[in-house]
């Protein structure tokens, strides 16, 4: 094997001379998937083209553009948008439109005797509002249902998004998972001040009501912590999912090739179905941890010296 | 010892460190919620929704190791400008 220790190197020596690789090319290099298409499609759309070229129709346009990204030469509008908008939120989007899809045609026309999609979702929103209640107690269970289904079947599929060829996991970045954990610390807060109204505040300051130069720094800090841990749980835990199958696919291609013989072998395969088992557990645990945090805002006076 | 020695053991047996402990406390919770199962099947919804979110909690800190090993990672130095700066030894 003689390639291999040489392309070693020469990873390292463009390490060495600190020249990052990927910034001159967006995405190509981070992203060898399809969503490499929006970049191109987005420089089609806006890039700068002669008035021939423009006259020409969306398809040419489309392949100069191709050309264009390749090069790495996108135009500053292109540009500004990869950097205001990036892979994850086009994923989630895209996520977030076969939701709205998919429910769309499951409620369209509802009838008394359901139809298939009709009943798919029928069962869902049982399953989901049966766990909601199991968890919640019966009244808030039923009306933080919506929200508790909503976190769990966003972040299945988001989760469930780096499965797919071609897509990326959006909860494999920070930013997704910040957004859904700060979600549900200001769901908690909501409903904490709804059920109770100031008397809310009081847990802050503990049981024995004189040691609470101790207490409120403690709970708030637990308070702070909980979304923190719920993003990070959910980015550590999906981020290490795809890196793995990712290496694997690398490793896969490796194995074999060379000479530029390459044929890559499935060795992601087994951890693509760990991948699928994952998914739902942590879209699971996700939901699961936001309930109790719900039903740990919402507990009357009475049940709460039991909570504790 | 050098820095980048430090850096370079602190990254690599963080992450193992945490993974023997928590293995460690996954395995009892599992072992105890397995056996509450046994004795009494008619719990086995409420033990196992109980044990899968003490298994999660279990589970992120060592997910708090894999952070800071990827945080600790980035700030390795490139191996060959190691190499020469140590005079190849």
């Amino acid at each position: 094997m003689p390639e291999l220790p040489q392309a070693h190197n020469q990873t390292q020596l463009r390490a060495a001379e600190g020249q990052p690789a990927h910034e001159e090319s967006i995405l190509a290099e981070r992203h060898p998937t399809l969503l490499n298409a929006y970049p191109i499609v987005l420089e089609a759309c806006r890039g700068r083209f002669t008035a021939e070229q423009r006259a020409t129709g969306f398809g040419r346009r489309l392949t100069i553009a191709a050309e264009r990204a390749e090069r790495g030469e996108l135009s500053p509008a292109t540009q500004a948008t990869l950097r205001w908008v990036d892979v994850n939120t086009i994923a989630s989007w895209i996520m977030m439109a076969t939701l709205v899809v998919l429910v769309r045609l499951g409620t369209r026309r509802m009838k008394a005797v359901p139809g298939r999609f009709q009943s798919i979702w029928e069962w869902t929103y049982q399953t989901l509002e049966g766990f909601a209640r199991n968890m919640m107690g019966d009244e808030l269970g039923r009306r933080s249902a919506p929200l508790l289904g909503t976190f769990f079947l966003y972040i299945l599929l988001l989760n469930l998004g780096g499965i797919i060829p071609g897509l990326v996991s959006p909860t494999a970045a920070l930013n997704t998972t910040i957004a859904l954990a700060l979600c549900c610390f200001l769901a908690v807060q909501y409903y904490g001040f709804r059920s109770q109204g100031l008397r809310y505040l009081l847990h802050f300051v503990g049981e024995p009501w004189w040691l609470f130069p101790i207490n409120v720094p403690i709970h708030v800090l637990g308070e702070l912590a909980r979304p923190l841990s719920l993003s990070v749980r959910l980015f550590g835990n999906i981020f290490g999912e795809d890196t793995v199958i990712a290496q694997l696919v690398a490793l896969g291609v490796i194995a074999i090739g060379g000479r530029g013989l390459v044929l890559p072998v499935p060795v992601q395969f087994p951890m693509l179905l760990f991948g699928i088992f994952g998914s739902f557990v942590q879209a699971l645990v996700f939901t699961m941890l936001a309930a109790s945090y719900l039903s740990g805002a919402v507990v009357t006076h009475g049940q709460e010296a039991g909570e504790h | 010892m050098d820095y980048a020695v430090a850096l370079a053991l602190a990254v690599g047996l963080g992450v193992p460190i945490a993974v023997v402990f928590a293995s460690t406390a996954q395995g009892r919770a599992t072992v105890a919620a397995v056996e509450g199962i046994a004795r009494q099947p008619e719990a086995a919804a409420n033990i196992r929704a109980s044990l899968l979110l003490g298994l999660a909690l279990i589970e992120s800190l060592v997910i708090y190791c894999l952070l800071m090993f990827i945080l600790l990672m980035g700030r390795l130095p490139p191996i060959l400008e190691y190499v020469q700066r140590s005079g190849g030894r």
